[in-house]
């Protein structure tokens, strides 16, 4: 597989593979450069089964650092910013010992961490002979989880079964980061049909739907909360997207109501729920509609199943383990336990409506902050909304409610609205306790929606 | 006892009411009670009722305070007996939070 990339990568010659700030490159330069950089490694030192922090976003060079990497058989560990968490969570729990800087010119320098033998770490990947793929997957608390993958299987998965190469090399925006198991996924996707990846030189709703509009392209992967701020700010408008073919969703549940705004704003646009975990990469969906909050695993490397309302997984592109955690969310049978609430409906047909710890327990009542929210989204008058479950000594927890208004409102007024709104169509006891009023929408780093923590 | 914080409890109530098949009455509402024995709330009530003054006690004096919290639950005299129990806890947390009710910001 080794060389089958690279041959490939050669023999798609003058097609353009990366284009980034406005800069092209072909797959030729993209062969090329991951042979200059591969010599680059070999001079520093760097050895197979070792790890080796790759540093910044996309980028061609990043591209390039990355696909060296997997041709020595280095354990790769992308991170996009270094924040002291993750810094330390890398040190500790995958042990590099080289760093490839990426940002102007591509050097190797060596890593400061902990003495140690790979072996201990990488035996799994020394016996199969494989590269390995580190992604640091960020919880809500504690230190992020550092999710060893075989990157040889990732690829094989991906790329290995063959070629899928128009005559016109389609435009794909990697939106999601170089860190992230969707945008690993995006970039294999990318070479597997020789096809042209566009980076963003930032994630804004305008950058990126300049760039729909510039390179006229086709599938947009992105979050239900960054198509929100595409709506909420008008983007659809002010440019044109009317090549978009596609819109795939992942990362974060699907509120129904947003969707069908999603969807009124995109007529011609497929709208597709995808599904991923750091731990067990990316599977092939299929929504029930493009209306529809329903979708079906159809992969064949992909096994579910729902047990008590939780949805599990085995898939033949799962993660080896965790370098600094227990491997509990795996039962003793391999299935992953994805922490995601299901709902199977009579055609087999899976929902998410929520994780797990998201769970808001008012004095023994459960309530799922996705099912309030996306009956709030049908209000024409909130733009945004986001529910969490604060502390409080009477019932254990009361919800609580974030609300951006679309146009002007009172606080009190915007109270008066959600109660009013939900009145009838929601329990007594999911009803809001408390009602606030925001004008910024926090976004996480995977656009994701932040929901206030206790 | 405050005139101020009682006139934004009755408001908070009046509220509450628009929404409830059986009203609450206020006519004697400082001997209302809120939770327990004849009280009008069941604990969740109670909570979003609570939440909600906490609302109207923050826009009327820039202070945020908690009538959820473990003090409150725990003050030898409930706060929640009585609406009178309810103002007095509400003002003894503005002054220590340095706010005098007879002086909203």
């Amino acid at each position: 597989m080794r060389d089958t990339l690279t041959e490939r990568l050669e023999r798609w010659g003058d097609r353009t593979a990366v284009v980034h700030h406005s800069s092209r490159h072909t797959y030729a330069e993209l062969a090329g450069e991951i042979r200059r950089i591969e010599t680059l490694l070999d001079e520093a030192g760097v050895k197979p089964h070792e790890a080796v922090v790759l540093k910044g976003d996309f980028s061609f060079s990043q591209i390039a650092a990355l696909f060296a990497l997997y041709r020595r058989k280095a354990v790769v560990v992308p991170v996009v910013t270094f924040t002291e968490t993750t810094l330390e969570a890398v040190r500790d729990a995958c042990r590099p010992r080289h760093v490839v800087h990426v940002e102007d010119e591509v050097t190797v320098a060596p890593f400061d961490s902990p003495p140690g033998e790979a072996a201990e770490l990488y035996g799994a990947l020394i016996a199969s002979g494989s590269a390995g793929l580190v992604l640091l997957s960020s919880g809500s608390t504690g230190a992020p989880k550092a999710v060893l993958h075989d990157f040889d299987a990732l690829v094989a998965e991906r790329i290995g079964t063959g070629e899928r190469v128009g005559k016109k090399p389609p435009h794909i925006l990697l939106f999601l980061l170089a860190d992230h198991i969707g945008g690993i996924n995006s970039l294999l996707g990318v070479v597997r049909g020789a096809a042209t990846a566009v980076v963003p030189a930032k994630r804004t709703p305008e950058e990126i739907c300049r760039l729909v509009e510039a390179y006229g392209i086709r599938l947009l992967p992105t979050s239900p909360t960054f198509l929100n701020l595409i709506l909420i700010g008008d983007f659809h408008e002010k440019f044109d997207l009317s090549s978009l073919r596609l819109i795939t969703y992942g990362t974060e549940p699907m509120p129904e109501e947003l969707l069908k705004r999603v969807h009124a704003a995109f007529p011609r646009a497929r709208l597709l729920q995808t599904f991923g975990t750091s731990e067990t990469g990316i599977s092939t969906t299929q929504s029930e509609s493009s209306s529809s909050t329903y979708f079906r695993i159809s992969d064949e490397g992909v096994e579910y199943r729902v047990v008590d309302g939780e949805l599990q997984l085995r898939t033949r592109t799962q993660f080896m383990g965790y370098l600094n955690y227990s491997d509990e969310a795996v039962t003793s049978d391999g299935w992953f336990r994805t922490g995601d609430l299901v709902e199977e409906n009579a055609d087999g047909y899976i929902k998410v409506k929520g994780r797990a710890k998201e769970i808001i327990n008012v004095g023994g009542e459960k309530v799922l902050p996705l099912e309030l929210e996306s009956i709030l989204m049908g209000s024409p008058r909130i733009a945004y909304c986001a529910v969490y479950g604060k502390p409080n000594s009477i019932t254990g927890q009361a919800v609580h409610v974030d609300v951006k208004p679309d146009g002007a409102m009172t606080r009190a007024e915007v109270r008066r609205h959600v109660r009013e709104f939900l009145d009838g169509k929601v329990e007594p006891f999911k009803m809001p306790a408390k009602v606030t009023v925001i004008d910024e929408i926090p976004v996480s780093a995977r656009f994701k929606k932040q929901r206030s923590r206790p | 006892m405050n005139d101020r914080l009682l006139a934004l409890i009755q408001d908070v109530i009046e509220e509450v009411n628009e929404r409830r098949d059986e009203k609450i009455p206020v006519t004697e509402l400082t001997s209302l009670a809120l939770y327990g024995d004849n009280g009008v709330f069941d604990s969740m009530q109670l909570v979003n009722f609570l939440t909600q003054v906490e609302e109207a006690v923050e826009d009327e004096y820039g202070e945020e305070i908690s009538l959820t919290s473990e003090k409150a639950v725990s003050q030898r005299v409930s706060p929640f007996g009585r609406v009178s129990r309810l103002a007095e806890f509400i003002e003894a947390e503005l002054a220590e939070a340095g706010v005098a009710v007879s002086q909203p910001v």
